[in-house]
């Protein structure tokens, strides 16, 4: 088996930078530099606006409250209402246009994801289940829009509202500006210390989180056997264990946030009892007003709300990163090469050839030294044991894995060399169980098709569906088809996959036991149609009915990977070999 | 219409309000301090208050002094009384998410199979991650803010009043325009917030499809046209959160402009007020820093409004879960709570029974060889899936001591049979008795623990082998479990494992081969001592040769007098005393391996078939 793709538990550990990363996410976010500088200009005006408004308080206490003078207030009155208007508009244009920037930013990182994995090789999706992937283009972007819409830019506001209040400060008075000053190492040393301290018990939670969350998924896959097993209370008791865990992690970080806030507090407090008593003692002097110790008071209060700030965003921007690493696991994971190479531009039935191909999915060989052509027109059967290696063929064949030995030709053109597109789009396959998509009839028979076209799709509905299943259809192109199409028997489900196979005027067609499950009835009226399509288009069959088998042009035989017998059906059986035995027995003469 | 849905959001947080009602001591403890804590707070605009007045008249330094001692002590007690309201309300909030998450998971456990075949493991999960996680939100943070908020929004008007009724009432003018605003905008934002979550769950399914039809979109070539699809679900979702954040973004910026306006009235009318002497400077400073404190709670009652209404929608989700049926139809005769414990009767009638004849469910003790009295009886039964005919018409015996062996082509219902022998599903017509006692009238579990089930899928959990094998046991027996593991023929290969029985396995046993996983499935069973032993196809992976030895020593197996074992494999069955050939859901063929050969029948051919298979490989 190939090696699952595992998650390391070092993938939840938060790393402090990374710069690497954020260089990768700055990538996405460089098409809107302009709307983001943008938004950062009104984020400033904002910042500005916020600023004025204690300097405004001092202007009216000095000039107008202090003095007892009332001519002319309504000048200040209307400045301070001028400000906030500007914080208003500016405010909201910055938060609307940086949010709705985010998600154009989610959005190209989500379809930028989707597109990479639709070009993946077909291994990585053996390995890789689909809610690992489903989580990445989904929960993780979600996780980095966090850091567009509550982080980044509202981070360099708070840094701009800091150094802004400073300057004011200064503006205002050096002597009680140094004074706050003093205070600010105060901070530094708390918020490193409550960082330190919640980054750790941050990294517990995530990790007991990630445990517990692929206890539950495990436990729900293995539902039955815990409960035929009568393992409830014991699995439960595992969860509990977990839980438990998780939840002390959680209690632990309460402790240092219930700390952190109190603590910033009082800091703040400290800062105002010594503009209180300076600022006081200086008004005594005579040395500054009143309204400059207001407009003190009023700054050091806007202080310290951008530094709890700041501190809160700090795992927003860690988580981001995370989940930003995990995407970009999988945007690093190769594309298939096979898709890249010359297009193949053929009009009519090929010849197809496989030259000594062995190939491995890891290391056991399921395919030894295979060799055969196809000539143009002609039809061929696989037949043999399952596990044959009869549906690798076919894998390689239609570009699933390039990792074989040997060359396998199309009118003699090395695949190898050829798109998997261009390869692919000659082809028209019919798998034993098909697909079908949760989507109307109409939009299942066009999968291959860029526009809707009436022909040759009415000759199609009415040459392979044919009117009873239509009316099982309740004769409608939009009928919905249910997930998966479970609401359509084995046999119903084929004849879409027939006709949607048909549809793209394939020039080689393959039937992998595409008729393997189907009941009798619906196997013949596919048959009937079918005879007049194989004559004339080179086809690949892998069948166990004797009647398609026979009239093949040639027969080969497989068994364990090799090739044991190849001919036509008189040749084969005359020689009374390996074929007879197993036309005997495994194939069904109806 | 908003009071019916106020009536419905209280009606699903019944969870919450129960969980406080059982802690009703330490919710009352933390709004205590939520309360000292409001009430701290306003008094260091007051000491500011009086400071400033009196520098106005004539303060000594000394005094000046002893107001900014007092406002940093008033401060500190604040921060204790915060700290904690804090650590008792959100350390609460923990407990109960704690114990939601373990309500949830437990009731999963006990969820019919039908639940699970419905194939919501995503659903699931984002239930118990998300949606609680947003649930614990409203009964932690939200509830303590709210409080908070309440508390000191009453305190400071309360200090405003004190200050100057006239101005207090023209300060709050614009207050309850956000009040208002909040229930307008609130109603407009969960309108857009589910079309985006609408949207994003689209996307989530698109998504989903085409990972697992990635086959089909290859070979069709329509990965370009897959990308456009997406592209368009990703543009519609843009859309809606446009108008979303057209709303949304609004919010805070109009609560900041509404209390800049009462920051001006006060500005305008207050500053007029000192110069008439109504109020004296320390007051009009210290009205500024109340409405300050007003602010922040208009603000936050935005806040708590948006996350009471996710939770909301993720509460009512939980419930959905919870509220999914334990109770399984094919329990005819106990609901919910009594899977576990069953009519007492029927339990000892079946365990006496097994008892007096099997001891220990031990085949060596067992008295008569066709004892009927405690067999198994399937008579006529009928089986659909989802109106889907499986199994038509089954009737069957086991006798103590007998083997017997089904066989059949792929999907002819092999597997079905023993599912409704497990009672995972009910059947719809006929009925199964054991020891003449109807299944449906023994309890789920005392039925289970006389079964020893070996999977088609080798299914082990990321755990040690030791915990895998003693699955369900209470009581761990090394020497039993070496003995187990030596009939599995697997016993040499753990014991050269660097942790032997110890070694964790990966995420379904990834790290072991396949045929490793399906022995160590066999021990798993075995440890059971039961008195059936059902194999599905147990050795599809596992060699001739391995497989011949597996069935020497399990001949010499103590347990499990009845046994069951379906397989496609001739050699496997061959030596059944019955052997059930199942065609298309019925019993096509029944005998012994070589009434069944002159049958000339589907069994000869399966026969021929593999003799053949042998031919053509070698």
């Amino acid at each position: 088996m190939e090696t699952p793709f595992l998650e390391d538990l070092e993938d939840y550990k938060l790393k402090e930078y990374d710069w690497t990363i954020l260089k990768r996410l700055y990538k996405y976010a460089k098409p809107y530099t302009r709307k983001l500088v943008l938004s950062l200009f009104f984020l400033l005006t904002a910042s500005i606006g916020e600023l004025s408004l204690p300097y405004i308080t001092k202007l009216a206490i000095d000039k107008y409250i202090v003095t007892g003078q009332f001519h002319n207030f309504w000048h200040i009155i209307l400045l301070y209402l001028a400000a906030l208007l500007i914080i208003f508009i500016a405010s909201y244009y910055q938060s609307y246009t940086v949010q709705l920037t985010g998600q154009y930013i989610m959005y190209d990182m989500r379809v930028n994801i989707f597109r990479h994995i639709q070009y993946l090789p077909v291994k990585f999706f053996n390995r890789t289940p689909v809610g690992k992937i489903m989580t990445r283009v989904t929960n993780d972007i979600e996780v980095i829009n966090e850091l567009f819409t509550a982080g980044v830019l509202t981070i360099i506001g708070d840094v701009f509202i800091l150094a802004g209040i400073l300057i004011a400060m200064f503006l205002l008075n050096s002597y009680l500006a140094s004074i706050v000053i003093l205070i600010l190492p105060l901070i530094f040393l708390t918020s490193f210390l409550f960082r330190k301290n919640v980054r750790e018990t941050y990294n517990r939670v995530r990790f007991w989180l990630s445990k517990m969350n692929s206890f539950l998924q495990e436990s729900i896959s293995g539902i039955s056997i815990i409960q035929i097993f009568n393992a409830e209370r014991q699995n439960f008791n595992r969860f509990d264990e977990l839980n438990n865990e998780y939840k002390q992690a959680n209690l632990d970080s309460i402790f240092y946030y219930a700390i952190f806030y109190p603590a910033i507090e009082l800091i703040a407090a400290i800062a105002t009892a010594l503009i209180l008593f300076f600022g006081g003692i200086n008004i005594i002097k005579g040395i500054i007003t009143f309204g400059v110790l207001v407009a003190f008071l009023q700054y050091s209060y806007r202080f310290f709300r951008p530094i709890s700030d700041l501190t809160e965003k700090y795992n927003i921007v860690l988580s981001a990163i995370v989940a930003s690493e995990r995407i970009f696991k999988i945007l690093d994971e190769p594309e298939d090469k096979q898709y890249f190479g010359n297009e193949l531009l053929i009009k009519k039935a090929p010849l197809i050839s496989f030259q000594n191909v062995s190939f491995a999915y890891d290391e056991k060989l399921v395919l030894h030294d295979i060799s055969f052509e196809v000539a143009s027109n002609q039809r061929v059967a696989l037949v043999g044991p399952t596990g044959s290696g009869k549906t690798t063929i076919v894998n390689l064949l239609l570009k699933f894995y390039d990792n074989y030995s040997g060359t396998i030709s199309i009118d003699g053109c090395d695949i190898r060399n050829l798109s998997a597109s261009s390869v692919r789009k000659i082809i028209g396959v019919v798998f034993q169980e098909p697909f079908l998509f949760s989507k109307s009839l109409k939009e299942n028979l066009y999968l291959g098709h860029t526009e809707f076209q009436e022909y040759p799709m009415d000759k199609i509905i009415h040459d392979v569906i044919g009117d009873k299943f239509m009316k099982r259809f309740k004769n409608k192109l939009d009928y919905k088809i249910g997930e998966r199409g479970i609401e359509l028997s084995t046999g119903e489900r084929q004849l879409i996959a027939f006709a949607r196979a048909l549809s793209v005027n394939p020039l080689l067609l393959i039937l992998d036991e595409a008729t393997a499950s189907i009941d009798p009835e619906t196997e013949y009226w596919i048959q009937k149609r079918l005879d007049s399509w194989l004559a004339s288009h080179t086809s690949l069959i892998i069948a166990h009915r004797l009647s398609t088998i026979k009239h093949a042009n040639q027969i080969i035989m497989l068994a364990d990977g090799r090739i044991i017998e190849h001919g036509t059906h008189e040749k084969l059986m005359k020689n009374k070999s390996k074929y007879y035995l197993f036309c005997n027995h495994f194939i069904q003469t109806a | 219409m908003s009071r019916l849905y106020k009536l419905t959001i209280f009606k699903e947080f019944s969870p919450i309000s129960l969980f406080y009602k059982e802690n009703k001591k330490i919710i009352l403890t933390g709004s205590l301090f939520v309360l000292l804590s409001s009430s701290m707070s306003i008094v260091s605009p007051w000491i500011l208050k009086i400071a400033i007045d009196d520098l106005k008249i004539a303060i000594s330094i000394k005094q000046l002094g002893f107001y900014a001692a007092l406002i940093i002590i008033v401060t500190a007690i604040h921060g204790i009384f915060r700290y904690k309201m804090r650590k008792i309300l959100i350390s609460l909030s923990r407990i109960f998410e704690y114990q939601l998450h373990n309500k949830i998971y437990h009731h999963l456990l006990y969820l019919p199979q039908s639940f699970f075949d419905k194939g919501y493991t995503g659903e699931v999960m984002s239930k118990i991650t998300n949606d609680v996680h947003a649930v614990r939100m409203v009964a932690g943070p939200a509830f303590m803010y709210l409080l908070n908020t309440i508390f000191t929004a009453v305190f400071s008007v309360i200090m405003m009043l004190a200050i100057n009724p006239k101005l207090t009432v023209l300060t709050l003018i614009p207050l309850p325009i956000i009040s208002i605003s909040i229930a307008k905008i609130g109603k407009k934002i969960r309108y857009h917030f589910t079309k985006v979550q609408e949207t994003f769950s689209e996307m989530s399914v698109k998504t989903q499809e085409n990972l697992s039809g990635i086959r089909e979109i290859k070979v069709f070539a329509r990965e370009e046209k897959e990308i456009n699809e997406f592209q368009k679900i990703n543009k519609s979702y843009i859309e809606h959160n446009k108008k979303l954040l057209s709303i949304y973004t609004l919010m805070h910026p109009f609560f900041v402009l509404l209390i800049g306006l009462s920051t001006l009235i006060i500005l305008w009318v207050g500053g007029k007020y000192v110069i008439d002497n109504k109020i004296s400077l320390g007051s009009f400073v210290a009205f500024n820093s109340y409405l300050l404190l007003l602010a922040w709670p208009a603000v936050a009652f935005g806040w708590i409004i948006n996350i009471v209404q996710r939770g909301a929608a993720s509460m009512k989700r939980i419930n959905e879960l919870t509220a999914e049926k334990t109770n399984q139809k094919y329990l005819k005769n106990s609901n919910i709570s009594d899977r576990h414990k069953g009519t007492e009767t029927h339990r000892h009638i079946v365990f006496e029974t097994i008892e007096k004849f099997f001891p220990g469910n031990a085949l060596s003790s067992m008295n008569k060889k066709s004892d009927t009295s405690i067999s198994l009886e399937i008579s006529q039964v009928n089986f659909s899936y989802n109106s889907h005919p499986i199994l038509n018409n089954i009737s069957f015996c086991i006798h103590p001591g007998e083997t017997i062996a089904i066989t059949g082509p792929t999907a002819s219902g092999k597997s079905t049979l023993f599912k409704l022998i497990l009672r995972r599903y009910a059947y719809q017509k006929g009925i199964v008795r054991f020891a003449n006692i109807p299944l449906e009238d023994i309890p789920l579990q005392e039925w289970l623990s006389l079964i020893g089930y070996v999977p088609q899928d080798a299914f082990l959990f990321s755990d040690s082998i030791e915990n895998n094998i003693n699955l369900g046991l209470e009581i761990f027996d090394d020497d039993y479990m070496k003995q187990c593991l030596k009939i599995a023929c697997i016993e040499q290969e753990i014991m050269q494992l660097s942790h032997d029985t110890k070694t964790i396995l990966g995420e379904r046993g990834i790290t072991l081969s396949g045929g490793q996983k399906q022995r160590l499935s066999i021990a798993r069973a075995l440890m059971k001592k039961p008195f059936f032993l059902l194999l599905d196809d147990p050795f599809s992976q596992i060699d001739i040769e391995t497989e011949h030895q597996l069935w020497n020593k399990l001949s010499s197996y103590p347990y499990a007098p009845i046994r069951i074992i379906s397989s496609q494999r001739i050699h496997s069955i061959r030596n059944a005393d019955t052997i059930l050939v199942i065609d298309n859901g019925s019993i096509a063929e029944k005998g012994n391996h070589s009434t069944l050969l002159n049958m000339k029948g589907l069994y000869y051919s399966l026969f021929q078939k593999q003799l053949i298979e042998q031919i053509i490989k070698e």
